[in-house]
C-alpha cells in the first residue's frame, strides 16, 4: 500500500510518500517559509505553499518512484494549524482524490509528529513529549487515546523562544546552522539572572518568563538573559516531565517535533534519563520538523485501520486538539 | 532518627520511611537536579522546602488534615513528618475501596477550605492524596503558595482534574460531582471557579491560534 501525504499547518509545506512495509518511508520533500522580518502573516504563508505545491508533490512522487496511479490514499494534515495554510493543503488533497479517485485520509498533525516518533526510535511504551512551535505536550497513549499528562497554559516553549530572540533583535533567522539563536546567544552568558520560573502540577507557563525576560534585556547583557532564559524555561519542561514519569512510571522517554533538535535540551534530558534510569528517544532531525512523510505514516497506518475520510468531511480543524483523536489503529 | 527504607523516588524528593522515638515517620528529602542550572536549583530547592512547611502549618489550622510536621532542615531541604498509612486516591479511585464521589466529595472539601484561606495547594493530583480509614489526608505542598486569585483556585481544580484525566477517565463525571458538592460545603465560589477552570483550560489550547490570527473554517 502507497499513501501520500500532505503536510501544511504552519510555516512548512511538505509531502512525502510511505508504504506498509520497509523501508515504510518512501520519500520526504519539503519547503519552508522563512519570513524575511517579524513573525509569520498567515495569508503571506499560505500564498508560498500554494506556490511551492505542485513542485513539491512531483519531487516527492519522482523520488518515492512511485506514480500517482499507484497510490491508494491521500492523507493531510487536517489540523491544527492556521487557517489558510491548512486550506492549501486540504484544497490539494480533495483536487488529487477527485482526480484520480482517491480515498483520502484526515490526519492530526500532533498526532502525526508523535507517530514518525515511534517509528523512527522504535518506541514501545513511552511518556511523549512533543515540542514544536506551537504546542509544548506531555502526554501518554492510555486507553485508545494520548491522554495530556501536562502541557503550557499559555504559551508554547517553541513560539516563547522565537519571539524572544526576534524581540531582541536576533531573528530571524531563527536557526543558524543546526543551532536555535537562543543558543547562539545563550553561549556568551556567563551570569544567571532569576526569572519567572514557573510550573503548576504537570503544567507549565511561559509568558511571565517571556515578559520578565524582554524587561532583563534593559539592564543585562544579551547572554545573561538567553542564558538565564534558556535555563529555566527547559528546567520548568523537565520538572513536568519528571512529574509525569513519577504519575506514569514509564521507561522510555519520547521527544517529538521541532525543539527536539536542540542540542542543549537534549543534553539536559540525557541527564534527567540517566537520573531515572530510563530510554531517551528522540526523533531525528530529518523527522523532526514538521514534514509530509509523518503525514504519509500515520494516513498509512490509520486506512489500514478503515479509518478513512469522505471529501465531504474534509474541512479543515484548526484547533483539533491531540487528545481529540481516537487511536484506533494501536 | 533512623532511616528504615526508601518508599519513593519523586519528581523532586526522595521520601523515605524513618523511625524517630519509636513513631513511624516520613522523611522527605529534596534532591539536587543534576540538569538544572545549581544556582536556580538551590533557590528552588530551599524556597519550596521553607513553603511546604509553612503551608502545612497554615493547612492544618484551617482544619485539613495533613501530616504533622516534625522537623524541618533546611540546610538539607528535608521535612520529618508523621506517617499517613493508606492507599493514594490513585489506587483509592482503581481498587474501588470507596464511591469515587464519595472521595470526589472530600477532596472538593479540602480544595475549598483551602482555598477560602487563600492557601493553594498547587499540585492537587490524586497521588497527593492519602485515605487513611475514611479519613483524607492531603500531602505533598511543595508547589503551594498564598492567594486569593480565582485564576489560582482554578489551576488547583484543573490540575486535579487533570490527574482523573490522564489515568482515570471513566470516572471523571462522579469524582467531579463529588468535588463539587464538598467544594460548595466550604465556599459559595463554585460556578465562578468552574468558569475559570474552564477558561484555563480553554486557553493553552488554542493559543497558535489566537497568536498568529488562524482562522477557523
Ligand atoms: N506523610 C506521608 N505518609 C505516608 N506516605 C507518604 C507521606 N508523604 C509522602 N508519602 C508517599 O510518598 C509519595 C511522594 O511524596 P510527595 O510528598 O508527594 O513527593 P513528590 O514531590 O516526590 O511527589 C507519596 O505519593 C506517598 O506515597
Ligand atoms: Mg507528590
Amino acid at each position: 500500500m502507497f499513501v501520500l501525504g500532505i503536510e501544511s499547518t504552519a510555516h512548512t509545506f511538505g509531502v512525502g510518500v510511505a508504504s506498509d512495509k520497509e523501508p515504510y518511508i518512501l520519500s520526504n520533500v519539503k519547503d519552508t517559509f522563512v519570513p524575511k522580518e517579524g513573525g509569520m502573516r498567515p495569508g503571506e504563508v499560505a500564498k508560498h505553499h500554494a506556490e511551492v505545491a505542485p513542485k513539491i508533490l512531483l519531487e516527492a512522487l519522482k523520488t518515492a518512484k512511485v506514480p500517482m496511479s499507484e497510490i491508494q490514499y491521500v492523507a493531510v494534515a487536517i489540523g491544527p494549524g492556521l487557517g489558510p495554510t491548512l486550506r492549501v493543503g486540504a484544497t490539494l488533497a480533495r483536487a488529487l482524490g477527485l482526480k484520480y479517485g482517491k480515498s483520502l485520509v484526515g490526519v492530526n498533525h500532533g498526532v502525526a509528529h508523535i507517530e514518525i516518533g515511534y517509528w523512527s526510535t522504535n518506541a514501545q511504551d513511552p511518556l511523549v513529549v512533543y515540542l514544536s512551535g506551537g504546542n509544548t505536550v506531555i502526554t501518554t497513549l492510555v486507553k485508545g487515546r494520548f491522554r495530556t499528562f501536562g502541557e503550557t497554559l499559555d504559551i508554547a516553549l517553541g513560539n516563547m523562544l522565537d519571539t524572544f530572540v526576534r524581540e531582541a533583535g536576533l531573528a530571524p533567522p531563527y536557526v543558524a546552522g543546526s543551532k536555535h539563536m537562543i543558543d547562539l546567544c545563550a553561549e556568551e552568558g556567563k551570569e544567571f539572572i532569576s526569572l519567572p520560573y514557573v510550573v503548576k502540577g504537570q503544567d507549565m507557563s511561559y509568558s511571565g518568563m517571556l515578559t520578565a525576560a524582554l524587561k532583563a534585556l534593559q539592564d543585562h547583557p544579551k547572554g545573561d538573559v538567553c542564558f538565564s532564559l534558556r535555563e529555566v524555561a527547559f528546567d520548568a519542561l523537565l520538572e513536568a516531565v519528571e512529574r509525569a514519569l513519577a504519575l506514569t512510571k514509564k521507561k522510555e522517554l519520547l521527544v517529538v517535533g521541532g525543539v527536539a533538535a536542540s542540542q542543549s535540551l537534549r543534553s539536559k534530558l540525557e541527564q534527567l534519563s540517566t537520573d531515572w534510569g530510563i530510554q531517551l528517544k528522540v526523533v531525528p532531525p530529518t523527522y523532526a520538523g514538521d514534514n509530509g512523510a509523518m503525514i504519509a505514516y500515520t494516513g498509512m497506518l490509520m486506512a489500514k485501520s478503515g479509518v478513512t475520510l469522505d471529501i465531504s468531511e474534509s474541512r479543515i480543524r484548526p484547533r483539533w486538539r491531540v487528545d481529540e483523536v481516537d487511536v484506533t489503529w494501536r | 532518627m533512623e532511616i528504615v527504607r526508601e518508599i519513593s523516588r519523586g519528581a523532586e524528593s526522595v521520601i523515605y520511611e524513618c523511625r524517630l522515638w519509636g513513631l513511624r515517620c516520613i522523611l522527605k528529602k529534596r534532591t539536587r537536579k543534576l540538569y538544572r542550572n545549581p544556582i536556580l536549583d538551590s533557590e528552588l530547592n530551599r524556597e519550596r522546602t521553607k513553603q511546604e512547611a509553612r503551608i502545612m502549618l497554615s493547612s492544618m489550622e484551617a482544619g485539613v488534615n495533613v501530616p504533622a510536621i516534625l522537623d524541618v532542615d533546611l540546610r538539607n531541604f528535608s521535612i520529618y513528618m508523621e506517617y499517613i498509612n493508606g492507599p493514594t486516591v490513585m489506587e483509592a479511585l482503581d481498587s474501588k475501596i470507596m464511591e469515587p464521589e464519595r472521595i470526589g466529595q472530600m477532596v472538593g472539601k479540602f480544595a475549598g477550605r483551602l482555598h477560602s484561606r487563600g492557601l493553594i495547594h498547587g499540585d492537587l493530583n490524586t497521588k497527593n492524596l492519602i485515605l487513611n480509614g475514611n479519613d483524607l489526608f492531603v500531602i505533598d505542598f511543595g508547589l503551594s503558595k498564598h492567594s486569593f486569585e480565582v485564576e489560582d483556585f482554578g489551576v488547583d481544580v484543573h490540575v486535579f482534574l487533570r490527574s482523573l484525566e490522564s489515568v482515570h477517565p471513566g470516572l471523571i463525571e462522579q469524582v467531579m460531582k463529588g468535588f463539587s458538592h464538598g467544594y460548595e460545603e466550604e465556599t459559595r465560589e463554585w460556578v465562578v471557579i468552574w468558569e475559570k477552570v474552564l477558561e484555563i483550560r480553554r486557553r493553552g489550547r488554542y493559543v497558535r491560534e489566537r497568536k498568529t490570527g488562524g482562522g477557523d473554517q
